[in-house]
């Protein structure tokens, strides 16, 4: 593996008007109760109205071409956009996957009816979509998905069942991976498609699964029969994990890797510059959090620069996601915290939240376990 | 620098490291390096450098680290380079050194001032012809000793490299040899010297995981080699992570603190990162290695001991954490993310 993989780079300084632009938006946004700053508000915080505010202000789907709704933006301003959002703990979880790869997908690998009938809707924060990977005999092993497709006439009929398919209730589409051909034991990656499913359509039942926070956005998604157009097919039949690799590099790069649990610091910074120790704790921590946004703005550039930056984005990832757990630790031992989740809007009550939902940081997205693979691999090619 | 160019500094640097042995003093390097023109690379031109920038430095530190070189690089143009552009001075012809923690005190005398006093630990003290040294008082002056009037008691870091102790007993200095400089600029100094460190440890880490990788897929154990095994992928794995992550900390640093040197708090942010990934890759390097990475013989030990020598130099990751925590401490609303994020 190339070791000078990645470089320090830095973002173009046209970003920075709209970096203030969105501070302003933001802190107006907090004065006027528009939301309440929390941890992994990418995941947990969902606000369709913040949404459409966003969207109104152009900031959903920013670097798709301005005849669907964009701006025609470039990587680096969709990554301001993204990390000021997390870092200000704002609800963004409605349109984040649509934003973030449904969007981009359909973008890329779409029909012109397709693009001009979602991405518009996209960009306004009122079309949300979920993720139709994972099922229950197929977690990281995505491969070996049992959901099918069988063609009937203008059409497929898909039986099958998702989980983990985070706001699927509360999205209006789910992105679906669908065997298409039987499972080659030799090709296992083969006879794979992506169907744009209605989640409000004929077929489709959606059940909650709460999560030990008590909260909800994970469901299982039973699809029975459901009837899936051939115009909502998307890109080629069999072409689906090549499709859903693109997709993952998306998923895995961005700042959510690294700035789920950010409000936490930001809130516990006061405490913590209290005295000697605490500030120590705060040196580190500022020192490990600006050296990730800084490998995560070089991926950044690597997409800028048209390439695929898989196994560096899976290095940030790893580093990344694993800090944002470390961070909600370090602060409770630190600070000697107990979380208390009835104290509503103090740090304990962030603690809580954070620590509750911590597991789910280094499994989404592909385990640490998955991207150490990817990354060895890459290591002992050489 | 443009990328093309700062390869070709990398690869300018390694060739003249190529015949290095194990010893902690390469006086052909150094020679090489004068005769490149680069042991004051990023020092001003008016104060006898080359007038390059902080990115141009860390990229010959990286490949000086990654070479296993023993040369003082960091003293010479990081340390020095800097005090003698504050206090108005010329670099002095020869190999430089740096000392800034020491006692070394003046005292006012008719025709200038006598200098005495021990500086601990000074980088490769006995092979420089002098040390800008930092000499103590209400307000810190710099002067510029030549090391051939000192008694050098020697002393060396566990990689074998000389950090000896310099004492001078009345050492006359004329007025002007004594430049009075601002404690903020000692403290960039040392800060300097933090960050050139960090550079040159992950050009090490940089050899550690060069190393490692290349014996996990040599090594057979269990009719197969240690890089089939899926321990020894994570743990590869997790070794290639850290080093990314120091490439990009350091190098990223460099060219923050040279856009915008109000931001010099990111090269103790590099420090930090560096000095606490240091201790995942060493240990990581040798637990591959197994039983012969810890002999004399393999070469391994040159990257991990200087990876364990350097981390403590200039101050380690407690020092700069608390520096930067001093830094960023405060409350109000939302404002570290301003800092970060600029």
């Amino acid at each position: 593996m190339e070791l000078s993989l990645l470089h320090g780079s830095s973002l173009p300084p046209e970003c920075l008007e709209l970096r203030d632009e969105i501070r302003s938006f933001l802190d107006l946004e907090r004065a006027t109760g528009g939301f309440f700053p929390q941890c992994d508000s990418w995941l947990a915080g969902f606000d369709p109205s913040f949404s459409e505010r966003l969207g109104r202000r152009g900031w959903i789907g920013t670097t798709f071409p301005k005849e669907y709704g964009g701006l025609g933006a470039d990587s680096f301003t969709r990554f301001v956009i993204a990390e000021e959002l997390l870092a200000a703990g704002a609800p963004v979880a409605a349109h984040w996957i649509a934003d973030r790869q449904s969007g981009p997908s359909i973008l890329r690998f779409g029909s012109h009816a397709q693009r001009e009938g979602f991405l518009p809707g996209i960009t306004r924060g009122e079309l949300f979509f979920a993720i139709g990977m994972s099922e229950p005999e197929a977690g990281s092993d995505l491969a070996s998905v049992r959901t099918r497709g069988a063609k009937v006439d203008g059409g497929w009929i898909v039986n099958g069942t998702k989980v983990w398919t985070s706001h699927a209730h509360g999205s209006h589409y789910m992105l679906t991976l669908v065997r298409t051909s039987p499972l080659d034991p030799a090709h296992r990656h083969a006879g794979l498609s992506q169907f744009i499913i209605d989640l409000t359509g004929p077929g489709v039942q959606c059940s909650p699964i709460k999560l030990i926070s008590g909260g909800h956005h994970f469901n299982e998604v039973a699809l029975v029969d459901v009837f899936v157009p051939d115009h909502d097919v998307l890109g080629e039949i069999g072409e689906g994990w090549r499709q859903v690799t693109h997709e993952l590099a998306n998923e895995r790069s961005g700042p959510e890797r690294i700035l789920s649990t950010y409000p936490l610091l930001e809130a516990a910074r006061p405490a913590l510059s209290e005295w000697p120790d605490g500030r120590r704790v705060l040196g580190r921590l500022t020192a490990d959090l600006w050296t990730l946004r800084n490998m995560s703005i070089s991926v950044a550039a690597e997409l800028h620069a048209g390439r695929s930056p898989n196994l560096a984005a899976a290095i940030v990832k790893d580093l990344g996601t694993r800090f944002e757990r470390d961070l909600v630790h370090t602060i409770a031992e630190t600070l000697e915290l107990q979380p208390d989740p009835t104290a509503h809007g103090t740090l304990p009550s962030m603690l809580a939240g954070a620590l509750l939902q911590s597991p789910g940081f280094t499994l989404r997205g592909g385990t640490s376990e998955v991207l150490r693979g990817i990354i060895a691999k890459a290591v002992i090619r050489d | 620098m443009n990328p093309e160019e700062s390869a070709a500094l990398h690869q300018a640097v390694v060739a003249v490291c190529s015949d290095i042995d194990g010893s902690g003093w390469h006086p052909n390097v150094w020679n090489a390096l004068d005769q490149m023109g680069v042991t004051a690379l990023s020092v001003a031109e008016a104060a006898g450098g080359a007038g390059a920038d902080l990115p141009a430095a860390t990229t010959v530190l990286i490949a000086l680290g990654l070479a296993g070189a023993s040369v003082p690089f960091v003293e010479s143009d990081l340390v020095a380079g800097y005090l003698i552009e504050q206090a108005g001075l010329r670099m002095p012809q020869g190999a430089v050194t740096a000392a800034i923690a020491c006692d070394y005190e003046l005292r006012r005398v008719r025709d200038g001032w006598l200098l005495s006093g021990v500086a601990p630990k000074v980088p490769w003290g006995r092979h420089s012809d002098w040390v800008v040294a930092v000499a103590k008082g209400a307000d810190p002056k710099v002067v510029v000793l030549p090391t051939n009037a000192a008694e050098i008691r020697r002393g060396s870091n566990i990689a074998g490299e000389p950090r000896d102790d310099l004492v001078f007993v009345d050492r006359l200095l004329l007025p002007e040899e004594v430049r009075p400089v601002g404690e903020d600029a000692v403290g960039h100094a040392l800060r300097c010297g933090a960050f050139g460190r960090s550079a040159q440890m992950t050009g090490a880490a940089q050899s550690v995981y060069q190393q490692t990788v290349k014996y996990a897929g040599e090594r057979h154990q269990f009719g197969r080699p240690l890089s089939a095994m899926p321990v020894v992928q994570q743990m590869l794995a997790e070794l290639a992570e850290e080093v990314c992550s120091m490439t990009v900390a350091v190098e990223a640093a460099a060219g923050a603190a040279a856009t915008r040197p109000q931001d010099a708090w990111v090269l103790d942010a590099a420090r930090v990162r560096v000095a606490t990934g240091a201790a995942a890759v060493a240990a990581i390097g040798h637990q591959i290695h197994g039983a012969i990475g810890f002999t004399q013989e393999h070469p391994l030990h040159r990257a991990t001991t200087r990876l364990w020598a350097w981390r403590e130099e200039y101050g380690n990751a407690k020092t700069w954490s608390n520096q930067l925590g001093e830094e960023l401490a405060g409350g109000g609303d939302w404002p570290l993310w301003h800092r970060l994020a600029v």
